[in-house]
This record gives C-alpha cells, sequence and structure tokens, in this order.
C-alpha cells in the first residue's frame, strides 16, 4: 500500500493536511503581510522595526510553503527523484523536513508561551479546553495598532488578562465581549502549562540545525587537515595524526564536557564543540584516500600543469573523495544529534531560551511518575531522527563500497 | 640469529607504539592546559569559589605559580599531574585525587562487567544463532538491530525505569545499595547489589550487544567462506569444533582493536546511566563538577578517562602486535 504512493503524494498530502489544520495561522500570516505592507507604505522611515527575529522566521517560512508547494505540483514530471516510490524512512524524511521548514507554521502556539497554571498544568493528550480571548472592550480600550496585535496573535508569549485558557466554556459572550474557542492539546502540556507539541516542533527544528551547523564544522576542518596531513606528508602528517589519537582518546562526551566548561554554555559555543568534537575520523578518511589518490596519474598530471592547492583540492580530490566524506558526515550526524540532546538532558548545555529535545526529557524525568507523555513524544522524535539519519548512512555506505569495487574493476 | 633479530624488531616495535603513545600524552596535557588558558577570565578565580573570601585571591594566585611566566606554569601544571595532585575541589573541599580513588573503581567495575556482558551475551546470541540457522531470533535481529541500536542510551534507560521500577516495581529506582546495607549477610548483601545494578548494566550493555553481534555476525561469515574452514569441513571434522576451534578465534581478532573505541563509548555511556540511575561513579561526578563549575575536579575527571581509554588502546594495540600478523605486515611497511 504505502509503496505504491510516491514521494510527491506524500509530500501534497501532508500540504494538505497542514493547510487544513493550521488554516488560521495561514490566514492570519497573510493579514501579517498585508498589514506589514501597509505600514511599510505609509511609515517608511520605521521599516526596520517591524521586522523583529519571530516576524522574519514566520514569513520566510510561509514564503517557503508556498513556494514548496508550487514546486511539488510545478517540478513533479521534471524532477525523478520526486517520483521515487517512497517508503517508511522517506516519510520521516519528509515530516522532519516539514518540521524544520515550517516549524513557525506548524506550532500552534510559541514553545515558550506558558498558559495559566491551575488550568493547563500537566494536561494527558488530546485532553481539550477552551481558551478565551477577549474581544471587544478591553482591546479597543488599549492602544494598540493593529500591526501590533496581528504580531500579538501570532507569537504570543504570555498569557494575558485577554487571553487564558479555561475549563468550562464561558456562555454569555455577549456581555464580557470573548471568544472562546476549544482548543485540543494533541501531545497534552508539561508541568508549567506549556504545549508539548510546539516545543518538540521547535526543538526538533533546533537540534537539527544545531547537527547541520555543527557537521558543516566538522567537514571543513576534517576535511583540510586530511588533506594536509596526506598531501604534504611527513612532519605535519606524524603530529596531526598524534593530535588525532589525542582527541580520540577522550570519550566524546567528556571532549564536549571540558571545552563547555572552559569556554561557556552558549548556543554558539557549544555547536562550535559538537563540531570540533568529531573531525578525527573524517581526518582518517580523508588523509588515507588522499594518500591512495595522491599518486593517481590525473592528479600527478594536475599538479605538473600547475594548478594551485586549492584547484586541487576543489575540483581533483574533492569529488572523489564525497561518497567517503558524505557517509562519515551522516554518520556524524546522527551521533551529534544524540550528543546534543544526551548534553541538554544532563542539563549542561540547557540554558538557552529555546526549547530542547534533551531538556524536555529532563523535565520528563522529573515528573516521570505523574506525567508519562512529557517524556514519551521527544525520546520518540530523537529515536525517529536517529533511525533515519543513520538508516541513510548505512544506504550511503553501501553505495559507496560497491561504487570503489566498481571502480576498482 | 635469525631470532635474535626479529626479537629485536619487536622490541623496536613495542617501543616505537610506547614513544607515540607517550606523544598523545603529552598532547592530551597540552590541551587541558591550552583550554585552562585559553578560557576567558583569571584562573586564579576559577579556582576560587565566590563563597571565599577576596583576600584569598592573593594566596591561590601564588599558590598556583600563576605569577610566572607561562611556561613555568606549564612545567608545574605537567608536574603536579605527574605526581597525582589536581589540586583541591573546592565543592566538597577535599582533594581531586581522593574523589577519583573513590569514584573510580566503581566505575571502572561498572564498565567491565557490563563489557563482559555484551562479550557473553552476543556469543550466546552468535552461537544460538549458528546451531539454528535461519531461526526467529536471527531472522528479527537481522530486522531490528538498526533500530534497537538507534535507540539512545538515555532512551532505553528511562523505558525501563518507567517500565520496571516505576510501573511494575520489580526494581529499586536509583542508587547502588539499599539504606540497610549494612545489616544484611553477605547473600542479602550480593542480591541488593543485584537488584539495583540489574538495570543499568541492561541500559549500559544494550547497544554493544548489538555492535557486537553485528561486527562478529558478518566476520564469521566471512571467515566461514575461507578456504582452511571448507577443507576441514571436507574433511570430515566436527562442525561444532571447526566452529570453536578456527571460525571464532579467526574473526575474533578484529574485535580487540575496537576496544578502545568501545571503551571510550562504555565511559560516554556511564555518564548517562550513572545520572540515570543516581549511581556514585566517575561519570555523574564530572556531570556534578561540570554543573557546580568545580573546575579542578573536571580536569581530574576528563584527564583520568582519558589515561584509561589510551591505556586500553595501548594494551590493544600490543595485543594486535602479537596476533595480527596481518598488522604487523603493515606495520613493516609504514
Amino acid at each position: 500500500m504505502i509503496k505504491k504512493i510516491q514521494i510527491w503524494h506524500a509530500v501534497l498530502i501532508l500540504y494538505f493536511i497542514v493547510l487544513l489544520l493550521r488554516f488560521d495561522e495561514l490566514i492570519s500570516t497573510i493579514e501579517l503581510v498585508y498589514k506589514i505592507f501597509q505600514l511599510s507604505v505609509s511609515q517608511p522611515e520605521n521599516i526596520s522595526s517591524l521586522f523583529s527575529a519571530n516576524v522574519i522566521d514566520q514569513l520566510t517560512s510561509f514564503a517557503i510553503f508556498l513556494m514548496g508547494i508550487i514546486f511539488v505540483i510545478g517540478f513533479r514530471n521534471r524532477i525523478a527523484w520526486l517520483r521515487k516510490k517512497s517508503s517508511i524512512t522517506l516519510f520521516a524524511t519528509i515530516i522532519l523536513t516539514f518540521i524544520f521548514l515550517y516549524a513557525p507554521i506548524l506550532a500552534p502556539y510559541s514553545d515558550n508561551l506558558q498558559f495559566n497554571l491551575p488550568t493547563a498544568k500537566r494536561l494527558t493528550p488530546l485532553s481539550g479546553r477552551y481558551l478565551v480571548k477577549m474581544i471587544d472592550e478591553y482591546s479597543t480600550r488599549s492602544s494598540k495598532s493593529q500591526y501590533q496585535k496581528a504580531e500579538e496573535t501570532l507569537f504570543r508569549e504570555n498569557v494575558t488578562p485577554d487571553y487564558y485558557l479555561s475549563e468550562i466554556l464561558i456562555n454569555n459572550q455577549s456581555s464580557i465581549g470573548s471568544e472562546s474557542t476549544k482548543v485540543i492539546f494533541l501531545l497534552g502540556t508539561d508541568e508549567y502549562g506549556r504545549d508539548i507539541l510546539s516545543r518538540i516542533i521547535y526543538a526538533t527544528r533546533y537540534s537539527l540545525l544545531i547537527g547541520i551547523i555543527a557537521i558543516f564544522i566538522t567537514g571543513l576542518i576534517g576535511i583540510t587537515l586530511g588533506f594536509i596531513s596526506g598531501y604534504f606528508g611527513k612532519y605535519a602528517d606524524i603530529l596531526l595524526n598524534r593530535i588525532a589519537e589525542m582527541f580520540l582518546a577522550i570519550p566524546f562526551i567528556f571532549l564536549v564536557i571540558l571545552c563547555v566548561a572552559f569556554l561557556g554554555d552558549s548556543l554558539s559555543t557549544v555547536i562550535i564543540v559538537l563540531g570540533v568534537a568529531g573531525w578525527m575520523s573524517l581526518f582518517k578518511i580523508v588523509r588515507s584516500e588522499v594518500l591512495k589518490l595522491k599518486t593517481r596519474d590525473h592528479i600527478v598530471t594536475s599538479r605538473m600543469i600547475g594548478m594551485t592547492l586549492l584547484n586541487q583540492l576543489a575540483k581533483e580530490f574533492l569529488p572523489l573523495l564525497l561518497p567517503a566524506v558524505l557517509t562519515n558526515l551522516t554518520f556524524q550526524f546522527a551521533y551529534i544529534i544524540i550528543a546534543e540532546s544526551s548534553l541538554s538532558f544532563l542539563g549542561i548545555t540547557g540554558n538557552y531560551s529555546h526549547s530542547s529535545l534533551g531538556g524536555m526529557i529532563q523535565q520528563g524525568f522529573l515528573n516521570l511518575n505523574e506525567a508519562w507523555w512529557i517524556i514519551l513524544f521527544p525520546t520518540l522524535i530523537i529515536t525517529l531522527i536517529f533511525y533515519t539519519v543513520y538508516n541513510y548512512a548505512n544506504k550511503l555506505r553501501n553505495m559507496g563500497t560497491k561504487q570503489i569495487s566498481y571502480t576498482m574493476n | 640469529m635469525g631470532n635474535k633479530l626479529r626479537l629485536k624488531k619487536k622490541w623496536i616495535e613495542i617501543l616505537s607504539i610506547f614513544f607515540s603513545y607517550v606523544l598523545t600524552f603529552w598532547l592530551l596535557i597540552s590541551m587541558i592546559f591550552i583550554l585552562l588558558r585559553l578560557s576567558p577570565g583569571d584562573p586564579a578565580l576559577k579556582y576560587l569559589s565566590p563563597q571565599l573570601n577576596s583576600h584569598l585571591y592573593d594566596y591561590v594566585k601564588s599558590s598556583y605559580g600563576l605569577d610566572k611566566s607561562v611556561f613555568e606554569q606549564y612545567y608545574l601544571f605537567i608536574y603536579n599531574l605527574f605526581r597525582g595532585d589536581f589540586g583541591i575541589s573546592y565543592n566538597y573541599r577535599v582533594p581531586v585525587s581522593t574523589m577519583l580513588m573513590e569514584t573510580a573503581p566503581f566505575t571502572i567495575s561498572f564498565s567491565l562487567v557490563s563489557f563482559l556482558m555484551q562479550v557473553a551475551i552476543s556469543m550466546w546470541i552468535i552461537f544460538y544463532v549458528h546451531k539454528h540457522k535461519g531461526n526467529w531470533l536471527e531472522k528479527s535481529l537481522n530486522k531490528i538491530s538498526l533500530f534497537l541500536y538507534s535507540l539512545p542510551t538515555m532512551t532505553v534507560g528511562l523505558a525501563l525505569i518507567f517500565i520496571f521500577s516505576l510501573q511494575l516495581g520489580l526494581f529499586p529506582l536509583a542508587d547502588v545499595h539499599s539504606t540497610n546495607f549494612e545489616e544484611l549477610n553477605i547473600f542479602q548483601k550480593l542480591f541488593d547489589l543485584v537488584k539495583h545494578l540489574t538495570l543499568p548494566i541492561i541500559t549500559l550493555s544494550l547497544p554493544g550487544i548489538i555492535i557486537f553481534y553485528n561486527y562478529l555476525h558478518g566476520n564469521i561469515e566471512a571467515t566461514e567462506k575461507k578456504s582452511f574452514i571448507k577443507f576441514m569441513i571436507a574433511n570430515g571434522f566436527d562442525k561444532n569444533i571447526v566452529f570453536k576451534k578456527h571460525v571464532i578465534p579467526n574473526s575474533i581478532n578484529p574485535l580487540i582493536s575496537i576496544l578502545g573505541t568501545e571503551l571510550g563509548i562504555l565511559l560516554g555511556g556511564a555518564v548517562i546511566t550513572e545520572t540515570l540511575f543516581g549511581l556514585p561513579g566517575l561519570g555523574r561526578l564530572t556531570v556534578t563538577a561540570i554543573l557546580t563549575r568545580d573546575y579542578p575536579l573536571i580536569i581530574g575527571c576528563v584527564f583520568f578517562s582519558g589515561v584509561f581509554v589510551l591505556a586500553a588502546n595501548f594494551l590493544a594495540d600490543l595485543y594486535k602486535l602479537k596476533h595480527d600478523i596481518q598488522l604487523r605486515e603493515n606495520f613493516k611497511n609504514l
């Protein structure tokens, strides 16, 4: 059944589901765009103050959303990949990509929005409550501009008197001037009254982002040092090899702990440290490959005709190194995501303001007896990410070995 | 004559391996020192708790030799590490070396037991699978081994705690022994320890079992295709004896080479497992040290784990040198 669905079918179905479920959000995003347009025409001098990080985030993911739909519908016949038969791994990849790209649209609330505690504390999954929004008197009396209101409906971070959660339906709507809608917390809330679904969506996005930047750093360091060591050999080779051995001697988590302890635990430091801590295996692979490739005819020729070192690396070595490097980096990506969540689980790097999967697990661990759902969904997501990425890495490895055996023949 | 020459060559190989490890060891110390110097802020302040008197600053500065030049400091740092003097943990107010001596035996024995469990269980599975080829265990393991491996340590630990400790109440939640441990007799003590350590050891061993199984399974299949095994079976040797005495020893050798890496994974896993189950080991000590910014203790823990893994790698290298002929050939070519 699932094998008959092609990839673009799956993507379109997901788009359709998102459109159906998050219609309000999309409409209010369009409203926001319209208001920003209005304001930028009427007050062009204040245009920079309109674009906060939240607004940019929302608008870019909205733009990517629209472009994604057009891309999939328009290019489904031209790109062979989109017509591939889907598998469970591919489906998981599509879902993770959706979460990564469209987090602000998918998440019902901001990840730090804390509902009023007595009603919203530790709600079980699928429990429904009434969300009360005051509409007329209070909001018209307050001197907020329309833009601010539109911004507030999208990115609320606090519960205010005109926006709170209620257990019972407040019936006399006309006299108070409130509008109550039934909301369902799909994955429940945590002990501070925050929606777990939104937190998971944002946390997944952050951990994927951290992983991507970190492996970029790993790739940069690993390829450069490996190339230097393999190409020049001699003392550089010996020294770099010993340094790699030294880094390998310290277990990954201890190494990261050491660096975080001395260099601080801000997000950028953690990303850099995670990236630097894994360069050794890539270094060894690149070095051995470069050693093998160095004596090949076309590379010797490229040296003879006077190509610069950078040109040689980019045009002669890198295309041949690519399968091995990609495989290694995919494996590293999986490990880095686990390491990041383990670190924030241990509380070593969990101080940043956004939600993180490991931090959610840590919080759930403290409430394990009362609320199993806080911990269940983040662990499932971590396992899903690791499983998917690891699967890809295995496939890449098999492909690589096949390719190598072909070239050998 | 030739024998003597070979012996001499062997010693040269051992010595060169030893010196490369000494170099690595020196680099490890240097990296810790550089990190200590690179880190923002005054190093003396790191050794000084905010709760202490500010007059102690000068005293600490001179006692750590921070008023001297960088090279003198470097010399002092190495000298102190070799003496086993890591400084005094300002959180626990005891020398770091004492703290390490208290916690390291637990972690080492814990990882060792886990390692033995991994080897024993994966070997048992291998034997079982080999005896009944194509049975349910092999089929299901082939399918779910990737999934089992992709379970992070903390997921496994949390699931075990949730199911067996909280829901079923079979195993205790945390700590290494009960509060009334001293009153029990020896059998009860043993039972108590086993009860407390079952879940942590399962948590720590599960990924390793799957790695070993996959690794050994592939190796054994490769070895069975070799001609000398086929020759033996064709000559009518007992299949089980051939498997035990020839296939296994020939496919287990590469396993030793990943021993050092495996130990690193074990120590890393021990950090999470010990924190989850509240065990008094090196990993949990490291986590508490970093949460309280206890710099001497962090340096001590990282240094210790590094030395531990280096030593394991060194032993594995020596073993390889003795047994793996192919590797020795490679070594000559280098």
